[in-house]
């Protein structure tokens, strides 16, 4: 009985935290919000373990790829 | 203290049967298995008119893009569209599109648990509804600012693309039109919603794994039924941890699907206890190296080269200096009783998070409470760094590249990089998603050195030497499997190019196969590692404070040689490209 009554305290204190508590962090702390609002916009799961399980991953890549690839550089100085 | 206790003083012995008798090369076979089913259906069967197609589209988006970065000092509207028709789009076959289907695991859900399972077509077609007003609206939005950067555009062609003023206002109306363009992008993908029901595909999933698992545990002598019966417990705990990680709030905190495992694991076994009908489908071991194998496919070489030199420093030199230095740290300073657990803090601390205290703890053989302990530390200093070093490099007024390659060298977990560099914006979220990739590669790397590292020097008799044999008979085999995984997708990468691999690789064959079966091996590890861990035995490896000492200094050293490097190689070395990205 004790071990159950120790379990679901534990799992009360989890859901407290994580359901009650974390909203109204995330509402009363503006930097909090702003990472949430980020964080769906680019749909990035923040636990997530690698690269392929980042979307962004791949839209970084190519854009950094083509950077170096196909640097802007305009046109050249006319000749003196 | 376990290196001086298990130092191997007896010969270790190979023989052939371990082939089929050992957790190591059955993780081998069935990693591969997966690896190689992935590429006959995605990049093998592709056909070659399909190819020559992709072939031309990328050529002709390439000259475009030549054309366009001779034309003006900055990107343009047509340079950025070219970029964009590079991506190749493929259509998989059906049996391929099964299979990720019956991969797919808890959908994200806010109230309602039961929606991470089910959504009906008319739930699907009225949350579409509900997106589209928002969707149109981003989209005339993204319009709007199109027609403000032609205009911007077209008055700096008119000088010439000479004139530095209207350059930088081209440049500033392209950005936002990008921006628009991305969050129409978004919106839109918001407005296609899917029905799904996982009820019929999750018993599909637990067969495909149940029975490839039980074949590795007939041969390896053990009961096939006791494990079948313990794995259906050990299943749906994955599944639990699964749904948690997929709920809205609690990815605030950046807790992983492996992280929620432990804990509610751990929570189970330290109060009434794991059921015994369990423990014989705890086979940590297994669940983890299969994973590793599968991870091994996404460990693509050629990414490290994704944002050149500067990139490559930040990534492939201070990495290594920290791992190394931190472990000498650990062993002469503090003096870390565990070995293992040294190496793996200092592994997830310097390259990447729980992935690569994954690999390093398996390659080192650490015990499961060193791996959680050290999984332990590194999503509570993720937590915390994620919201604070955005805010620090604000409040530094440190430009945004700067700060996202510092972001993406020093916070740990690879998702929690890119919504810190986010935070700051798409510039800062690029390299430091970028960053963290190349990083993420380092893995293969790490886990190999460690490995032999461990065979022929922290697990060797003081006094003698060790041959060739010795190193082979100690050396952990299923690191061969996670090698020769990356070594062949990484070959095949190089040869299709970055685009073709982007589409075949990438999106086909590791995300609709090896990267949902790695999640669900990881997660099935740590449900038996949560499932099978003592507070007490955990407290114990914690005396002192060790670790977090370990951590703390480990990861200071981190924020300054990452910053250090990444000035110099961005800002000194490279100016050029900086401005460009």
């Amino acid at each position: 009985m004790k071990k159950f009554l120790q379990l679901f305290s534990a799992l009360f204190a989890i859901w407290l935290f994580l359901w009650v508590l974390t909203p109204i962090i995330v509402r009363y702390c503006p930097p909090l919000a702003h990472y949430a609002k980020v964080a769906e916009e680019n749909d990035i799961m923040p636990g997530a373990l690698y690269y392929t399980d980042v979307p962004v991953s791949a839209e970084s890549e190519r854009n950094n790829r083509d950077t170096i690839q196909f640097l802007p550089h305009g046109p050249r100085p006319d000749p003196q | 203290m376990s290196q001086q206790t298990d130092v191997v003083v007896d010969k270790a012995k190979s023989s052939w049967s371990d082939l089929w008798k050992k957790e190591d090369y059955w993780a081998i076979w069935l990693g591969l298995f997966f690896c190689f089913l992935a590429l006959y259906l995605h990049v093998f069967s592709y056909s070659a008119a399909d190819k020559e197609a992709a072939i031309a589209k990328v050529a002709t988006a390439k000259a475009v893009m030549s054309e366009e970065a001779a034309k003006a000092p900055f990107k343009t509207i047509e340079w950025y569209n070219a970029s964009d028709n590079k991506k190749i789009k493929v259509k998989s076959g059906e049996f391929a599109a099964t299979l990720k289907n019956i991969t797919k695991t808890p959908q994200r859900w806010k109230d309602n648990p039961l929606k991470a399972f089910v959504l009906s077509k008319e739930e699907a077609d009225a949350a579409a509804a509900k997106a589209k007003p928002a969707a149109e609206k981003a989209k005339a939005a993204a319009t709007e600012a199109l027609d403000t950067a032609t205009a911007a555009q077209e008055a700096a062609a008119l000088e010439g693309f000479k004139n530095t003023a209207l350059n930088a206002d081209a440049e500033k109306a392209i950005s936002a039109w990008r921006s628009a363009d991305k969050a129409s992008s978004t919106a839109a993908s918001k407005a296609k919603v899917s029905p799904y029901n996982l009820f019929t595909t999750l018993p599909i999933i637990f067969l495909v794994l149940a029975v490839s698992f039980s074949i590795g545990i007939f041969f390896m002598g053990q009961s096939v039924v006791g494990f079948l019966v313990g794995f259906v417990g050990v299943f749906i705990f994955t599944v639990i941890a699964l749904l948690m990680d997929k709920q809205f709030a609690l990815r605030q905190w950046g807790f992983s699907a492996e992280a929620w495992a432990i804990i509610l694991g751990m929570l189970i076994a330290n109060t009434v206890g794991t059921p015994k009908a369990i423990k014989p489908a705890l086979q940590v071991e297994f669940f983890i190296k299969t994973g590793l194998v599968l991870l091994g496919a996404e460990i693509l070489l050629d990414k490290i080269v994704a944002i050149g030199i500067p990139g490559l420093f930040v990534a492939w030199v201070v990495t290594p200096v920290v791992l190394v230095t931190t472990y000498i740290f650990g062993q002469k300073v503090i003096k870390m009783p565990s070995k293992t657990l040294n190496i793996t803090i200092s592994a997830d601390m310097s390259v990447c998070g729980t992935s690569a205290a994954i690999a390093t703890a398996a390659a080192c053989r650490a015990k499961k409470e060193e791996l959680a302990l050290a999984v332990g530390l590194s999503l509570l200093f993720t937590a915390i760094m994620m919201i604070v070093l955005p805010i620090v490099i604000k409040a530094l007024g440190l430009p945004e590249v700067l700060g996202g390659a510092w972001i993406g060298g020093t916070i740990d977990s690879t998702g929690a990089v890119a919504a810190a560099g986010a935070f700051l914006g798409d510039k800062a979220m690029y390299v430091a998603a970028t960053i963290k990739m190349i990083q993420n590669v380092l893995i293969g790397l790490t886990a190999f050195c460690v490995a032999i590292y461990w065979v022929t020097k922290v697990d060797r008799v003081e006094g003698t030497d060790v041959n060739l044999m010795e190193i082979w008979h100690r050396f952990p085999k299923f690191v061969l499997g996670f090698l020769a995984a990356s070594v062949i997708y990484s070959y095949l990468s190089g040869q299709l190019g970055s685009e073709m691999s982007g589409a075949l690789i990438t999106d086909g064959a590791i995300k609709s196969l090896t990267s949902p079966l790695r999640n669900w091996c990881f997660t099935l590890s740590f449900a038996a590692i949560g499932l099978a861990t003592n507070f007490r035995e955990l407290a114990h490896y914690f005396k002192g404070g060790k670790p977090l000492i370990l951590y703390v200094c480990g990861q200071s050293f981190n924020l300054c040689l990452t910053l250090t490097m990444a000035y110099i190689m961005f800002y000194l070395v490279f100016p050029d490209i900086t401005a460009r990205i």
